[in-house]
C-alpha cells in the first residue's frame, strides 16, 4: 500500500538536506548552537563574574587554594578597605573619628577619591574640548566644500589610529618642551586631540543627514549662520552631542599610556593609580576587585546611554546602527 | 527662541570683517591645531629623534648618529624577538577575536533573546577600564591562587599549579587571551550591527529562490557584510598592534622580553632605559605599520560610502 | 501550473490563548490553474500575511494551504518552488543583474550548467528588455528597471506560483500603469497561477481574474472584478471598490404596489419588482449610489430617483467632471459628462436608474440589491456564498 501511495509532498522534498530539513538535523544544529553559546559566553562573562565574586570575599578566603567559585560568606571587607584607605590618604582620619567615632585604619594606601577627582577633571575637560571644537568643525565640513576637505577628513580618520603607544615618546618630549609635564591641562589637550576627530566624524554624519529645509526656514526667520547653528541645530543635535561627550569622557577615563608617562604619581588619574595599587597590593585581590568595580561604574553607566552610537563612533560612521 | 538683538549685532559685525574664503576655515582651525600639535607633530618629532643618541633625562646632550638606531634594530636579536612576538600577537589575537566575535554577534542576532540587553552586557569587556580588565586576567592567571590553574588541574591538562605569567615560554599567551576577551565583544557588536542592517526581504527572496540556511549565509550574509567585516578586521589589527595596557599590567613584558610587543618595548626603551633615540626609531616602525592599516581603513571606508 | 487552495487558514501572531493578534481569520480561497488572484484590502487587513503563508514565509496557525491538493503547510519556502516579487524589490545589492536573475536557477536541482543558466538569463532579459543592464548592480538601476529585474527573477524559474507583494507601490503613477499592463500580459503569456497583494482597488480591478477582498483578516468577498463592483457582498466592499467613493445614505424600505418604496431624507423613490433580484424586506437600509451612475435629468430616461443638487465644487477630469454638492439627503458626489457652463453655486438636477441603486441591510450591512448587469445566473451563487463569510464582522 505504502509503495503505491507515495508521499504526495515528495516532489517538494527533492531539494531537502539532512542538516536543515530533518528532525535529527535540527537536533544536531540546536545542540551545536547551544554548546557554542555556552562556551563563548562563559569566556566573556566569567572574568566579570570573577571580579564581582572576588570583591565580596574576605581576605582570608582570597588566599585559599584552590579558590572558591562561590564566596563562603559575603563580605564587604574589600569595599571597606578601599573607603578607609581613601579617608586615610585624604587626611580625613581625625575628621571621621570625631564625627562618627570611627577609627579608619588601613594598611592599604589607595586614595580612590583623589584619583577619581583627577580623572573627572581630565575627562570632563577633554570631553568639553572635543565636543566644542569637533562640532564646530564638523558643521563646516558637512555644509561647505573647499580645497583639501577630503584630505583633512582622511587625516582625522587616520589620526584616530595612532594615539597612545605609537607617539608616547615624542609626546613626552613635546610636553617637556612646552613645560607642561605633570599637569592635568596637557592631558586634557591630548585627550581632546584624540577624541575630537571622533566627534568630527560622528557629528558630520549627523549634519549630512540634517534637512536643508530647516536651515532655510531659520534663514527666513533672519538667523545668521551662527545663530542658526546655536539656536536651531544644536538643540536638535542634543542626543548626538551627549553621545560625543560621553565617548570622549570614557576614553579619557580609561587611558593609561599618557597618564602613566606624563604625570607623577601625586597627580595620577584612575588608570595609572589603579595600576600602581594593583602592583603594590596584589595579594589583596578583594580590595583590588572592589576598587575596580567602583571605578568601572561610571563607564558602565555611560555605556548604557551611548550603546547605539557606539558603532558609529568607532567606525567613523561607516557602519550605522 | 530667546536671543537678544544685541548679541546678533556683534556676531554680524565681527563676521562681516572676515573675508568669506577665510571664514570657512575658522571653525576647523581649533581641531586641526589640536590634532596637528598633539598627534601629527609628535610623529615628525619621532622621525627627527630617531637619528640621535638621546637620553631621556639629558635631552640637550643629544648626539646625531645617523641611522645607527635603525642599524641597532636590524641587528639586535632582542628586538627581533619583540617583533616576532608582535607578529604572533597580532595574527593570533586578531584572528581569534574575529572568529569569536563573529560567532557572538551571530548568536546574539539569530539565536538569543533580549538582543539589546545581551549585547550591552557582552560589550562590558571592551568598555571596562583597560587596567581593570587586565588586572582581572592577571588575577585569574595567577600562579598561586589563580582560577585558571585550578581549572586546568581539574581538566587534567596539568598536574599541579604552574607559573604562567613568569614563564619565558608561556608568558606571551595570557595577555593575548585577555586581549581576545577585550576585543571579541567589539567585533561582536560590529557583526551584530551589520547583521541588523541587512534587509529581511533579501533572506525571504533567497528562501523563495531555494537557498538553504547555509546558502543564505554564504550568498547573502557574508557578501552584504564584506565592508563591515573588512573595517572590523582592520580595527582588530590596529587595536592589537598598539595595545600596551594588557601586557604591561599582566607581565610588564617580561620575563626578559618574552611577552613584550613593540609598544611595550618602546615604553621600556624610553622610560626604563632612557634611550629616546632607539625608542623613537621603534615608534617609527609602529607608526608605519599603523599608517598602512589606516590607509586600507580609509580605502574601505570610502568604498562603503561609494557603494551603498 | 498549480491549483492553489487556502482552506480555513487562520494566522495568529503572539500567543493565541492570551493577547495574540488575529491577522487572518478562517480564510477560504480557491485559485484555479493559471488564474490571477488579487488580495485586496486596506493596510493591516491580513492580505500580505496571507500571501506570505502561501509562499511559506509564515506558517498558518490553523487550516491548510494546498498546491494541487497536496498540503504544503510544512514545506519550507525554499522547497515550495514559488517566486515572489517584493514591494521593495529585494534585489541582492551585491550581485549584478545577471547574478540576481541566475541565483534561483543555480539553487535548483535542475541539472543546468552555467552556460544553460546564462542562456536562460539572457532569454528572460531580452523578454523584459533589460539585456543591456545585465552587468549592472541594482544601485545603478532606475525604479522601473529594478521592477523588471524583480519580475525576471520570478519568471526565470518557471515556478508553480507567482506571488506579488504590492510590487508597484514604490513606482510613480505613470510607471505603475505601464508595469501593471506588463505584469498582466506576462502572466497571461506564461500562464502561471498568481497571487497579487494590493490596497489599490483600481489596480485590482484591471489586473485580476479574481479578487479576494479582505478586512480585519476576514474574507469579505471572492469574485470576478465586475462581480465585486456590481454585487458587492456588503457595505465595506462597496465602499472600498470604486472611485470616487460610493454615496451612502440611511433609508427605510416600505412595501409598494409593485416592488418597494425607498424613503431617504427629503426624497423617496420606487424600485419596481423587475429591478429586484430577490425580495427586499421592509426595514432600515443603507442606500448606495455610485457617482458614475448619476446622469443629468432629461439626458436619458425619465424613471428612477430625481433630485436637485447645489454644486459646491467641480473637479474637471478631462472629458468628465466630479461634482460635489448638497442634495436633499446629504452630501452628493457625482461624475457627469457635460459640465461646461456649470459652476459652483448652480443647481443641478440628477437622476439615477432603479437598476443602478444598491441596497444594504442597515444592521448586517449585507447586500440586499446590487447593480443590475446582464448575466446574473453565475453571479448569484457566488455573491451569496461570500455574503455568509463576510457579514459576521
Amino acid at each position: 500500500m505504502a509503495a503505491q501511495d507515495p508521499d504526495p509532498t515528495a516532489e517538494f522534498r527533492r531539494n531537502e538536506s539532512w542538516l536543515f530539513d530533518t528532525t535529527a538535523g535540527a537536533y544536531v544544529r540546536k545542540t551545536a548552537v547551544a554548546l557554542l553559546t555556552l562556551v563563548v559566553f562563559a569566556f566573556v562573562l566569567f572574568p566579570l563574574y570573577w571580579m564581582v565574586v572576588t570583591a565580596f570575599k574576605t581576605t582570608a578566603e582570597i588566599q585559599q587554594i584552590p579558590p572558591t567559585v562561590f564566596p563562603n560568606d559575603f563580605s564587604l571587607e574589600g569595599f571597606r578597605l578601599v573607603v578607609e584607605s581613601s579617608i586615610q590618604a585624604g587626611g580625613y582620619t581625625s575628621l571621621f573619628a570625631n564625627l562618627f567615632g570611627w577609627q579608619a585604619s588601613s594598611a592599604i594606601d589607595i586614595d580612590i577619591l583623589s584619583l577619581v577627582l583627577n580623572s573627572l577633571k581630565v575627562a570632563i575637560g577633554a570631553g568639553a574640548i572635543a565636543l566644542v571644537f569637533g562640532t564646530a568643525a564638523s558643521y563646516v565640513l558637512s555644509r561647505r566644500d573647499f580645497a583639501g576637505k577630503n584630505a583633512l577628513m582622511s587625516i582625522f580618520l587616520a589620526s584616530l589610529m595612532f594615539p597612545g603607544t605609537a607617539i608616547m615618546v615624542p609626546e613626552w618630549e613635546l610636553v617637556s618642551a612646552l613645560g607642561l609635564f605633570n599637569t592635568h591641562l596637557v592631558l586634557i589637550f591630548i585627550y581632546g586631540a584624540m577624541t575630537a576627530p571622533f566627534v568630527v566624524w560622528l557629528m558630520k554624519g549627523f549634519f549630512d543627514d540634517f534637512p536643508d529645509s530647516i536651515i532655510e526656514a531659520s534663514r527666513i526667520d533672519q538667523c545668521s549662520s551662527i545663530e542658526t547653528f546655536w539656536y536651531v541645530i544644536v538643540p536638535m543635535a542634543r542626543n548626538s552631542l551627549i553621545a560625543s561627550f560621553i565617548f570622549a569622557f570614557l576614553l579619557a577615563w580609561n587611558e593609561l599610556v599618557f597618564a602613566l608617562t606624563l604625570l607623577d604619581n601625586s597627580r595620577y588619574t584612575v588608570p595609572p593609580g589603579l595600576l600602581t595599587f594593583v602592583q603594590g597590593f596584589n595579594t589583596q585581590w578583594n580590595v583590588v576587585a572592589a576598587a575596580s568595580i567602583i571605578i568601572s561604574l561610571p563607564v558602565l553607566l555611560g555605556l548604557a546611554y551611548i550603546q547605539r552610537y557606539f558603532v558609529q563612533g568607532l567606525t567613523g560612521g561607516a557602519i550605522k546602527g | 527662541m530667546s536671543y537678544s538683538k544685541q548679541a546678533r549685532g556683534s556676531f554680524e559685525s565681527v563676521s562681516e570683517r572676515i573675508p568669506e574664503g577665510v571664514k570657512v576655515y575658522l571653525p576647523i582651525l581649533p581641531v586641526t591645531a589640536l590634532v596637528g600639535l598633539f598627534i601629527l607633530y609628535p610623529i615628525a618629532q619621532a622621525i627627527y629623534s630617531s637619528f640621535f643618541n638621546k637620553d631621556l633625562l639629558a635631552p640637550s646632550e643629544a648626539e646625531f648618529i645617523g641611522l645607527a638606531n635603525y642599524a641597532e634594530i636590524w641587528s639586535n636579536p632582542t628586538i627581533h624577538q619583540v617583533l616576532w612576538n608582535t607578529l604572533i600577537w597580532v595574527v593570533v589575537g586578531s584572528s581569534a577575536a574575529i572568529v569569536l566575535g563573529f560567532l557572538m554577534g551571530w548568536l546574539l542576532h539569530e539565536k538569543l533573546p533580549y538582543t539589546s540587553v545581551a549585547s550591552a552586557i557582552v560589550l562590558i569587556p571592551w568598555v571596562l577600564p583597560r587596567v581593570v580588565g587586565a588586572s582581572i586576567w592577571q588575577f585569574m592567571f595567577g600562579g598561586s591562587q589563580g582560577i585558571i590553574n585550578e581549572l586546568l588541574v581539574q581538566l587534567g591538562v596539568i598536574d599541579e599549579y604552574i607559573v604562567m605569567l613568569g614563564s619565558t615560554e608561556l608568558s606571551l599567551w595570557p595577555p593575548i587571551i585577555g586581549m581576545i576577551w577585550r576585543l571579541a565583544p567589539l567585533f561582536a557588536l560590529l557583526t551584530l550591527t551589520s547583521l541588523q542592517g541587512i534587509d529581511e526581504h533579501l533572506y525571504e527572496a533567497a528562501r523563495m529562490d531555494g537557498a538553504t540556511p547555509w546558502e543564505q549565509f554564504r550568498f547573502i550574509t557574508i557578501p552584504m557584510m564584506r565592508y563591515n567585516l573588512a573595517i572590523g578586521f582592520l580595527l582588530m589589527l590596529i587595536y592589537n598592534i598598539r595595545n600596551f595596557s594588557m601586557i604591561w599590567v599582566m607581565t610588564k613584558g617580561g620575563p626578559g622580553v618574552s611577552s613584550s610587543t613593540l609598544p611595550v618595548m618602546i615604553y621600556r626603551t624610553a622610560f626604563v632605559d632612557f634611550d629616546v633615540g632607539l625608542a623613537s626609531a621603534l615608534s617609527l616602525i609602529l607608526f608605519i605599520v599603523l599608517l598602512v592599516f589606516s590607509y586600507y581603513y580609509i580605502q574601505v571606508y570610502d568604498q562603503v560610502r561609494g557603494d551603498v | 501550473m498549480t491549483h492553489l487552495t487556502v482552506d480555513g487558514v487562520t494566522k495568529i501572531f503572539g500567543d493565541p490563548d492570551k493577547d495574540g493578534v488575529v491577522a487572518v481569520d478562517d480564510l477560504d480561497i480557491d485559485v484555479e490553474d493559471g488564474e490571477f488572484l488579487v488580495l485586496l484590502g486596506p493596510s493591516g487587513c491580513g492580505k500580505t500575511t496571507t500571501l506570505r503563508m502561501i509562499g511559506g514565509l509564515e506558517t498558518p496557525t490553523s487550516g491548510e494551504i494546498r498546491f494541487d491538493d497536496v498540503v504544503v503547510n510544512d514545506i519550507k519556502a525554499r522547497n515550495r518552488d514559488v517566486a515572489m516579487v517584493f514591494q521593495d524589490f529585494a534585489l541582492y545589492p551585491h550581485m549584478t543583474v545577471r547574478e540576481n536573475l541566475g541565483f534561483g536557477l543555480k539553487r535548483e536541482d535542475n541539472g543546468m550548467s552555467t552556460a544553460d543558466v546564462n542562456e536562460r538569463v539572457e532569454e528572460v532579459a531580452t523578454m523584459l528588455e533589460i539585456e543591456q543592464l545585465l552587468n549592472n548592480k541594482p544601485a545603478q538601476l532606475s525604479g522601473g528597471q529594478k521592477q523588471r529585474v524583480a519580475l525576471g527573477r520570478a519568471i526565470i524559474r518557471e515556478p508553480r506560483l507567482f506571488l506579488f507583494d504590492e510590487p508597484l507601490a514604490n513606482l510613480d503613477a505613470k510607471l505603475r500603469k505601464t508595469m501593471r499592463t506588463e505584469i498582466d500580459e506576462l502572466q497571461s503569456e506564461v500562464g502561471i497561477t498568481s497571487a497579487y497583494v494590493t490596497h489599490n482597488q483600481e489596480e485590482a480591478m484591471t489586473i485580476a481574474d479574481k479578487i479576494a477582498v479582505l478586512n480585519d483578516g476576514a474574507l469579505q468577498q471572492l469574485g470576478r472584478p465586475e462581480e465585486v463592483f456590481n454585487e458587492p457582498a456588503n457595505l465595506f466592499v462597496a465602499q472600498f471598490v470604486g472611485s470616487p467613493d460610493m454615496n451612502i445614505y440611511d433609508g427605510v424600505v416600505e412595501e409598494a404596489a409593485d416592488g418597494v418604496r425607498v424613503e431617504l431624507d427629503g426624497v423617496s423613490f420606487e424600485l419596481p419588482s423587475d429591478a429586484l433580484d430577490s425580495e427586499v424586506p421592509p426595514g432600515g437600509v443603507n442606500v448606495g449610489f455610485r457617482p458614475q451612475d448619476f446622469y443629468q435629468t432629461g439626458k436619458r430616461r425619465a424613471d428612477g430617483l430625481t433630485f436637485d443638487v447645489d454644486i459646491r465644487v467641480i473637479e474637471p477630469v478631462g472629458t468628465k467632471a466630479i461634482v460635489h454638492g448638497d442634495g436633499p439627503m446629504g452630501d452628493v458626489t457625482a461624475e457627469i459628462g457635460e459640465f461646461h457652463g456649470l459652476s459652483a453655486g448652480d443647481t443641478l438636477s440628477l437622476s439615477i436608474a432603479p437598476e443602478h441603486v444598491y441596497l444594504f441591510d442597515a444592521e448586517t450591512e449585507a447586500l440586499r440589491k446590487g447593480r443590475r448587469i446582464e448575466n446574473r445566473a453565475s453571479v448569484q451563487s457566488q455573491s451569496q456564498s461570500s455574503e455568509s463569510d463576510g457579514v459576521e464582522i
